[in-house]
């Protein structure tokens, strides 16, 4: 492994923005013909490092240290003219979300062929056209005349993916780097670009940034993992996930949800617990309110914690909470909430079936796990019980009450009984308002309690969701993404809901802060044993929290079932592939796994 | 459905609502007939004026029908032309007809007609100034960000928002015709007869709209621009190697077309109406003199007329906009 000519030999590499420095330090070697995977959580500066190679980290920073091309090229302080020229020449680029990373004024083909003449090399028309052609068609798109005639929009982000991994190798760049390639594709076509990056790193070598332990062990030759600006640990693939040296890879290497069950090796130590949790649901079957052993552990707790909720057996406790006018509506046989034959058609007659005859039943006190790519319907859903989107056909009902669009007082009172957390903490607080005023504003709207007990209610829930009590006072951004993403949990159990939906409540989260908000979530439900919604494109993480499974596809319900069936012993062949499409944090079963997937 | 169906299904439903804010607004200013404490007959029949001469000319003007018949001869002249009176009083008002004024004996059409080769040299001119100008200074502010020259063209586009027109129009004239003497301080030679002279009278009256309207578009452009030059495609286009003066035309302006091109249109149909205070300043006789005489001389005829073209240049306008749409951005007017 000790290539003589490193394609690129980083040494020493610290940039600062101004006066603020975000890296340290930063060795990286990337050999010819193989992956280096940059791994590292939000913030860590892994894209500022890759970027300011090139000079595209921003106006305001400024790189020291050493950055060479086998040719003794420096790119560390070079003048823009010289990086110019590396650009898209002998290093090329490509970016998490292609959609955004098209200009949409301009089609496809014409937007390769502007990389091809950006040097100024003259090409005529016709090989423009041809050379256009033939990278498309080197990115795996079987129709490339018909990519090139089109416009951004008009493409799947997959395809559009391929068509940008075209654009960043028309001139064969000795260099590639892919930063976050993947990561706002869905699981099957996440699978695919994998492959075309692994074949491209054949030829050339890739510099693959990403947050993705399961990618990284998919296509990296070479590890190195960064923290807060500084590389902690670097080395072959294998050895890191086998003897992870670093204290925060292991972390890293534990707090990734696997799904079990996979043929992987040595099983690690909470995943032994997931499963032995899911086991019990599925033994209990769906109607059971809620796991014994999780709600005996947080009794114990509950009582340490002086919630304002006195320890009660669960069953019992959903009867109502203190000063919430509830009781009435409780039809105790009813589930929690249940589509009926329900059909969305967006655009009239002829338009599309964003829903597509579903039905399903969330029973009370379980949590089922929603599963499908992007377009399944899986939002829909969400929405239809919320009453933002009306039923063309079909009914929908929450907690026996039918759910429907409109503000009268059934439904007002309906959606009191629904708590919501969305994908995006930030955008879902109010920026100008503190933690505490938002905890309290639906407790002011929907129960009659008087200003000490709303104030007291807010404690007790900061104190459920594992915030400091102090967290009242302040202002969502002076919270982490994780803590932010507790305060929506919070507000979203404020009115003791029947039915909380989830909508990817991790999916913007870094790994170990998702591991950590699926444990509140999954002792929440054991407490409190409300009925969850959980919307996830991940199967791991809906297997550590839900009890049974319903696996979406282009609006309709492909199969569904307890957890342990569905995610172990499908019967779809679609849930099938999306089990085998996601990658697992573990490079030599990655590897058979992807033989096996080769065989098939 | 094939694409240029759909765009022609879409292009007739924008033209049949442009037909009905046209007649919406065509019977709000035909109310004024009758919200005016004024009767027209009255206006026109002169003093002394016996009743007998009254209901005559009411007759004559045909303000004794009731007022729907009034509005339908009033629209369908505009269709198709109208006669007032008869036999051999009778006056024709060809199509269209925006109305007759009996004060200066003229159909209204005509008066527009003669006028609007003057609003038109003022607005195209002013126009094309005001954009290449506010766009051009938009483009510096915003490549310039937060240094002097954009806190300059910011500082400079905030006066010329709030300048009135009547104060830079005279503040113009006292400088360059007055104390400097180059310019003429008014008046309109057609293009026709001196393209120079054209031109030389109306170099004040462009720059003077130019720096009240052109402000608007620094601003808007330079606030675009920030926003798309923050976008993963700019950084695409600079990851290809692209030169930064084509990442910004190429990429950044090419994506501002769409709502320079709107507020452009907008404009133009606004300014076919009449730019009164500039028109008034430089001694100009346009369509916004046209209705300051009118309103002056109480000339309900010309008003109406005059209200009516104005509004059908805006929608007409915004018509134009909205078929542009579809040609400026491929992600827009392709219904599939």
């Amino acid at each position: 492994m000790t290539a003589p000519e490193p394609v690129l030999d980083v040494r020493g590499l610290s940039v600062r923005f101004g006066a603020h420095p975000v890296t340290h330090d930063v060795d990286l070697r990337v050999r010819e013909a193989s992956v280096l995977a940059l791994v590292g959580e939000s913030g860590s500066g892994k894209s500022v490092t890759a970027l300011s190679l090139v000079g595209l980290a921003g106006g305001s920073a400024h790189a020291a240290g050493s950055a060479v091309l086998a040719d003794g090229t420096q790119l560390v302080g070079a003048p823009p003219e010289v990086l110019r020229a590396v650009r898209g020449l002998r290093i090329g680029m490509v970016f998490q979300e292609p959609m955004g990373a098209c200009d949409p004024m301009y089609r496809v083909g014409r937007l390769i062929a502007e990389a091809l003449s950006a040097h100024g090399e003259r090409v005529s028309r016709e090989a423009a056209r041809a050379r256009v052609l033939t990278a498309l068609r080197a990115a795996g798109l079987a129709d490339p005349e018909r990519i090139a005639r089109s416009f951004p929009h008009e493409l799947s982000g997959g395809q559009l993916q391929r068509a940008m991994i075209a654009l960043a190798t028309i001139h064969d760049p000795e260099l590639l780097i892919a930063d976050e390639p993947t990561t706002a594709l869905d699981v099957t076509v996440q699978a695919e670009i994998l492959d075309l990056l692994r074949s491209i790193a054949r030829e050339r070598a890739v510099l693959l940034i990403t947050h993705d332990m399961g990618v990284v062990a998919d296509v990296a030759d070479d590890v190195a993992v960064m923290r807060e600006g500084r590389i902690v640990e670097a080395a072959p693939v294998e050895q890191l996930f086998a003897h992870p040296q670093h204290a925060y890879t292991r972390t890293l290497l534990a707090s990734v949800p696997r799904l079990t069950g996979l043929g992987e090796g040595a099983e690690a130590q909470p995943e032994a617990r997931v499963r032995a949790r899911s086991e019990e649901r599925a033994k209990d079957g769906p109607a059971a309110p809620h796991a014994p052993d999780g709600a005996a552990a947080s009794n114990a707790q509950g009582g340490a914690r002086a919630s304002t909720r006195p320890p009660q057996p669960a069953g019992a406790h959903a009867q109502g909470a203190q000063g919430a006018p509830r009781a009435e509506q409780r039809g105790e046989d009813s589930p929690a909430a249940r589509l009926h034959e329900a059909v969305v058609v967006h655009g009239g007659r002829g338009g599309t079936r964003a829903l597509d005859g579903v039905s399903l039943e969330v029973p009370r006190g379980t949590v089922v796990g929603l599963v499908g790519e992007s377009g399944s319907g899986k939002s829909t859903i969400a929405n239809v019980l919320v009453g933002q989107q009306a039923l063309t056909s079909g009914w929908a009902e929450v907690a026996g009450t039918r759910v429907r669009p409109g503000n009268g007082r059934e439904q007002r009172r309906v959606r009191a009984r629904i708590g919501t957390v969305f994908q995006d903490p930030a955008g879902s607080l109010n920026p100008r308002r503190t933690v505490g005023a938002q905890l309290a504003q639906p407790l002011r709207t929907h129960t009659d309690l008087g200003h000490g007990a709303i104030r007291q209610r807010v404690a007790a829930l900061l104190d459920e969701v594992r915030l400091p009590a102090g967290t009242g006072e302040r202002m969502p951004h002076e919270l982490s993404g994780g803590q932010k993403q507790r305060v929506s949990i919070a507000r979203a159990l404020a009115l003791d809901p029947d039915l909380l939906i989830a909508d990817e409540p991790t999916s913007a989260l870094d790994v170990s802060v998702q591991a950590g908000v699926l444990e509140l979530l999954r002792e929440l439900h054991d407490e409190r044993a409300f009925a969850s919604l959980f919307i996830s494109h991940d199967l791991a993480v809906i297997e550590q929290i839900a009890a049974h499974v319903v696996v979406l596809r282009g609006g309709a319900v492909v199969e569904s079932g307890g957890a342990e069936q569905v995610l172990r012993r499908p019967t779809s062949d679609y849930t099938r592939e999306l089990i085998s499409a996601a990658p697992v944090a573990d490079p030599i079963a990655q590897a058979r796994r992807r033989e096996a997937a080769r065989a098939h | 459905m094939s694409r240029a169906l759909g765009y022609l299904r879409f292009a007739a439903g924008r033209l049949g609502g442009a037909l009905a804010v046209l007649l919406v607004i065509a019977a709000a200013s035909f109310a004024i007939f009758y919200l005016l404490p004024n009767n027209p007959a009255q206006l026109s029949c002169g003093k002394p004026c016996t009743p007998d001469r009254l209901v005559e000319v009411q007759s004559y003007m045909g303000l004794d029908r009731p007022w729907f018949a009034q509005l339908g001869a009033f629209l369908w002249g505009i269709v198709a032309g109208r006669t007032f009176g008869d036999g051999a009083t009778a006056i024709h008002c060809a199509a269209p007809c925006f109305g007759y004024s009996f004060r200066l004996h003229t159909d209204v059409t005509s008066l527009l007609a003669e006028r609007l080769p003057v609003t038109l040299s003022i607005a195209l001119g002013a126009l094309l100034l005001w954009t290449v100008v506010g766009v051009g200074a938009g483009v510096i502010a915003a490549l310039r960000r937060g240094r002097a020259a954009d806190r300059l063209l910011m500082g400079a586009s905030v006066l010329g928002v709030s300048a009135p027109a009547y104060l830079v129009g005279l503040l113009f004239i006292l400088l360059f015709g007055f104390t400097l003497n180059v310019l003429p301080i008014g008046g309109y030679v057609p293009l026709s007869e001196s393209p120079g002279g054209w031109a030389f009278h109306l170099i004040m009256p462009w720059t003077v709209l130019a720096i009240i309207n052109g402000a608007i578009y620094t601003r808007l452009t330079r606030g675009s621009l920030i926003e798309v030059m923050g976008m993963d495609f700019i950084r695409t286009a600079r990851s290809i190697g692209l030169k930064e003066s084509a990442v910004v035309t190429r990429h950044g302006l090419r994506n501002l077309v769409v709502p320079i091109a709107t507020l452009v249109a907008l404009d133009f149909g606004s300014l076919l109406g009449g730019t009164v205070i500039t028109e008034k300043v430089f001694a100009i006789q346009g369509v916004g003199g046209l209705l300051l005489d009118a309103v002056n001389a109480l000339d309900l005829q010309i008003i109406v007329g005059v209200t009516l073209f104005a509004a059908l240049a805006v929608v007409l306008a915004n018509f134009a906009v909205d078929l542009l749409y579809g040609a400026l951005d491929p992600r827009i007017g392709a219904p599939s």
